[in-house]
């Protein structure tokens, strides 16, 4: 099941196309000008979706059989997509050592639970315990020590403009390993895109063929980072050892940009750039999320991008207040310590309105035609948060939800219930659903082998 | 190598070319080194890189629309080529803090020729020249060129820019980049006459504001959010008002007071604007917009820690913390961290029960024996605080009932046992042995943008502690004993190691 490519040749004649098709660029935004029939075979997509501090199992987990399921409170809005789910029950994150001991008396990293699942989640990977880049109280720790599982499988797939897109919804910055979940290789994370209008110019503006300004504007980054290209490489053999890395770096960040403002992966119409207003203001959080829900969907039906993750909010979120949902002035992460009725029904519209979320996200896929049924189809949406359970930080039953679909690879419209597995089976089995067959273990706490039973 | 942080960008880009334009929104977060901004270790990547390519274009942007203050010469006397060539040699030489090498300026200069052939405006040629600088690794990164062997001498523009980075969190100016080039930064005393100089410069103000505010993490202070019910209310004005007081009054007390570490933690005078007079019950005079003077009382304010910016900054969303106070008393102030809550524990303090203080609502910590080992260290220098309210509000009850403020010091090298407020709690601070080491610690760790290494560093550590001593804790002379130290001076060899 090797992962479909677009030959040099299709982007050439697409280009050709295009010019033909000038007019219809008034085409509502978010419309493909091609559709992907035109392709030899649409590619499978990957993105991963974040939302912090677990679910409410209770109002969480579905009833029923495996392919006779309903859906719960925290779940219903996906009702529309059954078909299309696939529910993973009993999946337990293991950067956490057993309750009650601290792993930073048994020299483990530290962090907090927070920190430290949230590094963990995608790379099955701890946090560098050897590093002080970082401290939390009296421990002292670094970046996460893996890579995550969509970096590994953009090595295959991530042959478009965008190698890879990291989307944030209030993500939270400083650069704190909790607020980072995405790592391109160990201690190397990967920052998301918080802005809508940040995110709206990296995708369309500059870097894609169009207007005489924005062919002009491409053509000058160009030059210059072909000579910052040179200058970096020049100074590469004068710096100590350990600096040369950070110079490697910068050097594959501008190659990749240099990549990208040579393709011309303008497949569709531009949206409506989005205005410029605070994107990390509390209250403008739902008008963040269906922006960059929007933006994100945009550039995987465009092909700009075939693998993704979307970012909700961040841990330990002190500030973040869900008041367009209820009156409380208690943010997310204390109302998730408190167990009273009115606490658990105000997390369980918090979670719902994140499932509302994916829902979204479906429905724009879903806009897209691609060969006999949708984006939707070609895209494998993984959904998780960092804890299980917020109040007491235990990670066992994690709430995956996978979405969309994989091609066909995958059976959706299912709900499996796992025994207490890690979920480092489950990085496994995406590796191989990427058509990444030899991975048999993915990330250092990975203590198993092989993919998921009964999964495929 | 470090690379700039985003107020050293924005200072730089300020400086040298003019150009005040808001960046913080445009490039990526810092990464933090301590409490400190400083991109010390982790590498860029693509996001990065294209943050750096659209401030670069918003600063040319606003550079060619005030071309005239930009350039150094007029291109209709000297001719646009000339004028061109002087512009990128003078404003390369400050943005790369040393002159540009003969390879760089043909290869700039080749962009800049390049459009011009193509029919584009002399304004579209300096947008590039801007462009180009801004983007290259020579302005981004902090540069020391390595060597093999021993750690040897920085070169003079090597440490013009460390000096420049640490007293102004700028680039240096032309007057430090000329004593790099006579050679007097080479000297202990050619480089102090230099610091001297910076420090008191109004540059500096930048520095010690930006010092000041993370390591009492008070930096967040205008974005955070506080429950709508508290008096005055609390918005980003406010938030601002108080950040700005304390680091107007730390810079008041290094630059134009004793200079002491004792005044730090003990002086009652401070400067206060908008909603900041209520907060501390003053009269408002007819004009509140501006930073005042005033005069605090000395029974009810001392100090930094007494200041409603420390005591907002670490309260909770709509009451107090002893807790979150006394673990930045421990860990900022004291160097003393205390180790983190057990993973499976609740970190979320207790709601309040009416009729209930603070006090007892915390005092649930010692009862439970988890708890106690730690909170018995934090609790009792934060019950110090009880007589400030969730924004600093002085306060003399809590719902009817008398505040309980005696506290105790716990686990320190000379100064353990009870007190009582914070009032005395800061003048114990103020001639106590360990927080002048940790004062020490945290300004180094802060000048060179990363932590420090007890072994590689011992001997200048030991040699600025022995200097503030001498001082009388003086931390103008603080700073001037990290500048003469070798840490700061020497360069890292090719092996690797933080210098």
């Amino acid at each position: 099941m090797s992962a479909q490519r677009r030959s040099p040749a299709v982007y050439v004649a697409r280009r050709k196309l295009l010019a033909g098709l000038a007019g219809s660029a008034i085409l509502a935004p978010f419309v493909p000008i091609l559709q992907a029939e035109t392709l030899p075979g649409a590619p499978k997509r990957l993105i991963l979706m974040f939302h912090p501090h677990g679910v409410i199992r209770d109002t969480w987990l579905p009833t029923g059989t495996v392919t006779n399921f309903t859906l719960s409170k925290t779940l219903e809005p996906l009702n529309a997509f059954k078909d299309k789910l696939l529910i993973l029950d009993g999946l337990r994150l293991s950067a956490e050592t057993t309750a009650g001991s601290d792993p930073a008396l048994v020299g483990e990293p530290s962090g907090g639970p927070h920190t430290r699942n949230t590094s963990h989640l995608w790379s099955g990977a701890a946090l560098d315990p050897n590093s002080s880049l970082f401290s939390r109280d009296a421990t002292k720790f670094g970046w996460g020590l893996g890579t995550s599982i969509d970096q590994t499988i953009a090595e295959r797939i991530g042959t478009t403009a965008f190698r890879s897109l990291e989307v944030g919804v209030r993500p939270g910055g400083g650069n704190a390993p909790r607020n980072r979940m995405i790592y391109r290789a160990p201690g190397q994370p990967l920052s998301p895109e918080g802005s809508p209008k940040a995110l709206f110019d990296r995708l369309f503006t500059g870097g894609m063929g169009g207007s005489a300004l924005g062919e002009q504007l491409r053509q000058d980054r160009k030059s210059i980072l072909d000579l910052v290209l040179a200058d970096l490489q020049r100074l590469e053999p004068r710096v100590a050892r350990e600096d040369s890395a950070k110079i490697k770096a910068h050097l594959e960040a501008i190659r990749a940009i240099e990549t990208r403002l040579s393709s011309s992966a303008a497949l569709c119409a531009t949206p409506t750039a989005p205005a410029d207003f605070d994107a990390g203001a509390n209250d403008n959080m739902p008008m963040v999320a269906d922006l960059q829900i929007k933006l994100l969907a945009s550039a995987i039906g465009c092909g700009l991008t075939n693998v993704a993750s979307i970012q909700f909010d961040r841990n330990e979120n002190s500030g973040t207040l869900f008041n367009w949902l209820f009156t409380d002035t208690r943010a997310h992460h204390e109302l998730s310590h408190i167990s009273d009725a009115d606490a658990l029904s105000k997390l369980t519209q918090i979670y719902t309105w994140y499932a509302k979320q994916l829902a979204a996200l479906m429905t724009q896929l879903a806009a897209f035609p691609e060969g006999s049924g949708s984006a939707l189809d070609n895209t494998l949406i993984v959904w998780c948060s960092e804890v299980a359970n917020p109040q007491n930080h235990q990670t066992t039953n994690s709430p995956f939800v996978l979405a969309g679909g994989a091609g066909g690879a995958l059976k959706m419209g299912r709900f499996l219930s796992y025994d207490n597995v890690q979920h480092n089976r489950l990085l496994v089995s995406l590796a191989h659903l990427f058509g990444l067959d030899t991975v048999q273990s993915y990330g250092k706490t990975d203590v198993g082998s092989g993919p998921l039973t009964s999964f495929i | 190598m470090r690379r700039l942080n985003a107020l050293q960008y924005a200072n730089t880009v300020k400086d040298v070319l003019g150009v005040s334009v808001a960046l913080s929104a445009v490039l990526a977060e810092d990464e933090k080194v301590g409490p400190f901004n400083s991109n010390l270790l982790s590498p860029v990547g693509e996001l990065h890189v294209d943050r750096y390519m659209s401030a670069a274009e918003l600063v040319a942007a606003n550079a060619i629309g005030q071309l005239s203050t930009v350039l150094p010469c007029d291109p209709a006397a000297t001719g646009e080529a000339a004028c061109a060539e002087t512009f990128l040699t003078q404003t390369g030489a400050r943005l790369f803090r040393r002159p540009l090498e003969d390879q760089e300026r043909v290869a700039y200069l080749g962009l800049y020729g390049s459009s011009r052939t193509a029919g584009r405006s002399f304004s579209d040629g300096i947008s590039l020249l801007v462009r180009v600088l801004l983007q290259s690794p020579s302005f981004l990164y902090q540069v020391e060129t390595a060597a093999a062997g021993a750690p040897t001498l920085l070169g003079g523009n090597e440490v013009a820019t460390r000096l420049a980075s640490f007293l102004w969190s700028s680039a240096p100016d032309a007057a430090l980049q000329n004593a790099a080039k006579g050679g007097q930064l080479t000297t202990v005393d050619g480089l102090l006459t230099q610091a001297r100089r910076l420090l008191n410069d109004p540059h500096g103000a930048s520095t010690l504001a930006s010092f000041h505010s993370q390591w009492l993490k008070i930096d967040r202070l205008p974005a955070l959010q506080k429950d709508p019910a508290l008096t005055p209310t609390f918005d980003a004005a406010l938030g601002q008002a108080m950040l700005s007081e304390t680091e107007h009054f730390a810079d008041w007390v290094i630059r134009s007071g004793d200079g002491s570490l004792k005044s730090l933690f003990t002086r009652s005078n401070s400067f206060v604007d908008g909603a900041l007079f209520d907060v501390y019950g003053l009269p408002k005079p007819a004009k509140v917009d501006q930073l005042t003077p005033v005069a605090l009382k000395p029974s009810e304010r001392s100090g930094l820690l007494t200041q409603a910016s420390f005591l907002t900054a670490h309260s909770h969303f709509g009451n107090t913390s002893p807790v979150l106070r006394g673990v930045v008393v421990l860990d900022s102030v004291l160097c003393k961290a205390p180790p983190p809550p057990p993973p499976t524990v609740m970190t979320v303090p207790p709601a309040p029960i009416a009729g209930e203080t603070t006090r007892e609502r915390f005092d649930r910590h010692r009862t439970d024996p988890t708890c106690a080992s730690c909170h018995s260290l934090m609790d009792p220098i934060g019950y110090g605080f009880a007589h400030y309210d969730a924004l600093g509000r002085y306060i003399t009850d809590e719902g009817g009932k008398p505040i309980d403020a005696s506290g105790e010091i716990k686990g320190t090298q000379d100064i353990d046992g009870p007190f009582n407020g914070a009032i005395e709690l800061s003048q114990r601070l103020s001639g106590s042995n360990q927080v002048q080491d940790c004062m020490v610690s945290q300004w180094f760790s802060f000048a060179l943008g990363r932590n420090l290494d007890k072994t590689r560093d011992a001997c200048s550590l030991q040699g600025v502690k022995t200097a503030f001593a001498a001082s009388d804790y003086n931390l103008r002379e603080l700073l001037f004993a990290i500048v003469k130290s070798d840490a700061f001076r020497y360069r890292a060899s090719l092996e690797g190691g933080a210098p």
